[in-house]
């Protein structure tokens, strides 16, 4: 087997395909010349330039008679072609040549794939033809139309100037032809292909930036989720919190924020886990207890705790999973110690207790007493009459209400609109 | 003339090509991993004559048509007791082209590749001869042509070169394929016996009777019995210079194949080596393609490889296994260590005068 036929065979062509459709575009268009059709039938398959611009390179080619070959035949060999810039482009794209060499890129692409066409269609060709229409040819057939503008009789000019023609009609000139023909159809393929690896690229490492300041950003934050948990079933149940499910949820607030493989020193966290803490605990207390205690005790009794580690490993580097092992029974004791000194509902019983009703002489707090139950309205003198603060205005509230059976929905909104009254003539006082 | 322009690989190799134009200026272009000492720079500029020796030798000699050595292929082994700095390459080889410049006088194009790998030369050879020898020549008659005196020969060939090297090296690591030739019949017609013992070689060559009419006639299918004799040898010494030359350690050359042509003609040598005792040793046989005229003991190249080796693992006399190869064989021994041996081969052999 030669190396032209190998070729047709690798390139292989359905020509029977191809002939039915340019016989039915032929029968279609019945009044246009077989160069008309011809160009029809190619746009029609994605292929050349513009109708007109392929009009005028079929026309040339047959004026000429250059090729010795039928029409039909130059324009399925365009085909072929086509099929041969495929089979190029699919390999270039994958192609990493050494410092973007596009000398090296023009060679290992003739080299191994244009050679062998050069061959082959010098062998269809069976006339005689000027050299540099064989570069005519390569520029033609293997043109990028979608990225570049084709101007046909520029690109005769410039193959007819590259070789002229008294100089190499009796020379070898294959090479010199291939790369004419086909050096700046590589170098734009190939530029293209860099250019838009670096858009990529660009594209990847803005993606990579952000993922990795979120990850930075996740890095910072403590998860409180099982803490946070157990703080609500505690409020809800009043039941004692078994000690190990705190320090699960104590290694699972260090986990978050500790990562294994890095190296942490005690400053970079410390207040940062102080100040988390605090607000995260305090905001989760229920009212009852914010009411009793204010964030600068709860912080005050973290730092004590965290005092702890600070004695020890003040001064040291440790990677992530050491903190968390350090950390984890003083976080579990201070949450014990939350739950057991602070969160005890005995407290909140004898503060209840403590607080302190305005004398019964002067003031008719049974007659109050039963305007609240009847969700009667309350006026802002026999509120202030009571003369309790803010807090002790809502537990007084919420302890006659508790001894009604009215609606949850009725007592909320007396209360809320009772507070809000009360709250805004306090303002108003100090004010 | 040699113009200088070395330029470093990034991964372990050499890659070498020597042009030899048609006034016979030698333009050089080497890529190397390792950089090369001062003290070694001269020898460097030596090199393409080594080379390119060979190929002007079969010129030069006017005893026969103008062969060409296509290739020539040594694998790389480890010396025992270097192991532990041994470079990574396995393997070392030659290719050449020859092509008639615009003006009819042969050029020369001759590129040595030493790789990790053993590789599909096949596709290199067919980048050589096809596109870089013929992008030099067509390059340099267009150029002269078209810019007249502003074209500077010396750098546009250093550059085509330079293209060159670059395509055959990016073109590297490809696994060798078979290839329908390589099943094809040869006739042996003749054997190299060497054996290396510390610094002395003791190299042997057996072929038909010099009065044997095989003998006359086999002289026409091949360079010379001289030429033939003398290549493997010259290769062999040529591969260890070149690996020392770029500090190549740990490793040393066996000779695996060369292939020489003309027109229709070919000759394959063969090697196989063993290391006995410490003392390497290796046989090598001369094929010619069989055709009708000699084709009573043709075999496959496979088939003359194993004999080579049979013969190795036996460690026996070579004269047991001489008839192996070719039943008319004469057993005398032909010596090509020294000029005046080399002579006899001349005289009775290749029938010179």
């Amino acid at each position: 087997m030669t190396e032209d036929t190998s070729l047709s065979e690798i390139y292989k062509l359905d020509e029977q395909r191809l002939y039915d459709f340019y016989e039915r575009i032929k029968k279609r268009y019945q009044d246009l010349s077989e160069i008309e059709i011809a160009a029809k039938f190619l746009v029609s398959q994605s292929i050349g330039p513009s109708e007109s611009e392929i009009q005028k390179i079929l026309k040339f080619f047959r004026n000429k008679e250059f090729l010795g070959i039928k029409l039909l035949d130059f324009i399925f060999e365009w085909v072929r072609a086509q099929k041969i810039r495929l089979e190029y482009k699919r390999y270039i794209i994958l192609q990493e040549y050494p410092g973007e060499n596009i000398n090296l890129a023009i060679d290992d692409s003739i080299s191994r794939f244009f050679l062998a066409y050069d061959i082959y269609l010098r062998n269809v060709i069976k006339k005689e033809i000027p050299k540099y229409i064989f570069a005519v040819i390569y520029k033609i057939f293997f043109y990028d139309y979608e990225n570049n503008a084709f101007d046909f009789l520029e690109i005769l000019e410039q193959c007819k100037e590259g070789i002229p023609p008294e100089l190499f009609n009796n020379e070898h000139s294959n090479i010199i032809i291939l790369r004419l023909g086909l050096k700046e159809i590589i170098k734009k393929d190939y530029q293209r292909i860099i250019q838009s690896r670096k858009d990529i690229k660009d594209t990847e490492d803005f993606f990579k930036g952000k993922e990795a300041t979120e990850k930075e950003e996740e890095e910072d934050q403590f998860n409180f989720s099982l803490l946070e948990k157990i703080l609500k079933t505690y409020f809800i149940k009043k039941k004692k919190i078994n000690p190990k499910e705190i320090e699960k949820a104590a290694v699972q607030l260090l986990n978050s924020y500790f990562k294994f493989s890095k190296i942490y020193a005690y400053k970079e966290f410390n207040q940062k886990l102080l100040d988390f803490l605090t607000e995260n605990l305090f905001e989760s207390f229920i009212q009852d207890f914010r009411a009793i205690y204010n964030r600068e005790r709860l912080e005050q009794l973290i730092s004590r705790y965290l005092k702890k580690i600070e004695e020890v490993n003040k001064d040291k580097k440790l990677g992530g999973v050491a903190w968390v092992h350090d950390l984890t029974p003083i976080i579990t004791e201070l949450m014990i110690n939350v739950f057991e000194e602070l969160l005890d509902f005995n407290i909140l019983k004898q503060q209840k207790a403590s607080v302190t009703f305005p004398d019964k002489s002067n003031i008719n707090i049974e007659n109050i007493k039963r305007k609240i139950k009847s969700l009667q309205g309350l006026s802002i003198e026999e509120c202030n009459s009571l003369n309790l603060d803010l807090e002790q205005f809502r537990i007084f509230l919420e302890s006659i209400l508790e001894e009604t059976d009215l609606s949850i929905i009725k007592k909320r909104n007396y209360l809320r609109k009772h507070m809000d009254l009360y709250r805004a003539n306090k303002k108003n006082k100090r004010l | 003339m040699v113009e200088m322009s070395n330029h470093y690989l990034d991964k372990p190799g050499l890659t070498g090509l020597f042009y030899s134009d048609e006034n016979d200026l030698i333009f050089k272009q080497i890529k190397h991993f390792k950089p090369i000492s001062e003290a070694k720079k001269i020898e460097l500029e030596i090199l393409p004559f080594k080379f390119l020796g060979p190929v002007y030798m079969t010129d030069a000699e006017n005893i026969s048509e103008n062969w060409r050595i296509d290739f020539v292929e040594a694998s790389l082994y480890l010396k025992q007791s270097e192991t532990s700095k041994a470079d990574q390459l396995q393997s070392f080889f030659s290719l050449n082209s020859n092509l008639p410049s615009m003006k009819g006088k042969m050029t020369y194009l001759s590129a040595f590749i030493s790789t990790p790998h053993t590789e599909d030369v096949k596709p290199l050879y067919e980048k050589m001869i096809n596109y870089i020898h013929p992008s030099i020549i067509q390059g340099q008659y267009y150029n002269e042509k078209i810019k007249k005196n502003k074209f500077n020969r010396n750098k546009f060939i250093n550059k085509e070169l330079l293209r060159g090297v670059n395509l055959l090296e990016y073109n590297l690591g490809s696994a060798r394929k078979v290839y329908l030739t390589e099943h094809q019949k040869f006739y042996c017609i003749g054997i190299l016996s060497n054996e290396f013992e510390e610094f002395e070689r003791n190299s042997v060559f057996y072929t038909f009777d010099k009065d044997d009419s095989l003998c006359e006639s086999i002289c026409l299918e091949i360079p010379s019995y001289y030429i033939i004799s003398t290549l493997p040898s010259y290769y062999k010494e040529l591969i260890k210079d070149t690996l020392h030359l770029f500090d190549i350690q740990g490793i040393e050359p066996n000779l695996r194949i060369i292939h020489l042509s003309f027109k229709a003609k070919k000759v394959i040598y063969i090697e196989e080596y063993a290391i006995i005792n410490s003392h390497k040793k290796s046989i090598g046989a001369i094929l010619i393609p069989a055709n009708d005229k000699y084709s009573k003991e043709a075999k496959n190249i496979s088939i003359f490889r194993k004999r080579l080796r049979a013969y190795l693992d036996k460690n026996k006399n070579i004269g047991n296994s001489l008839r192996n190869f070719n039943s008319n064989f004469s057993f005398y021994r032909w010596f090509i260590s020294s000029d005046e041996d080399l002579n006899e081969i001349k005289i009775n052999l290749d029938k010179l005068t």
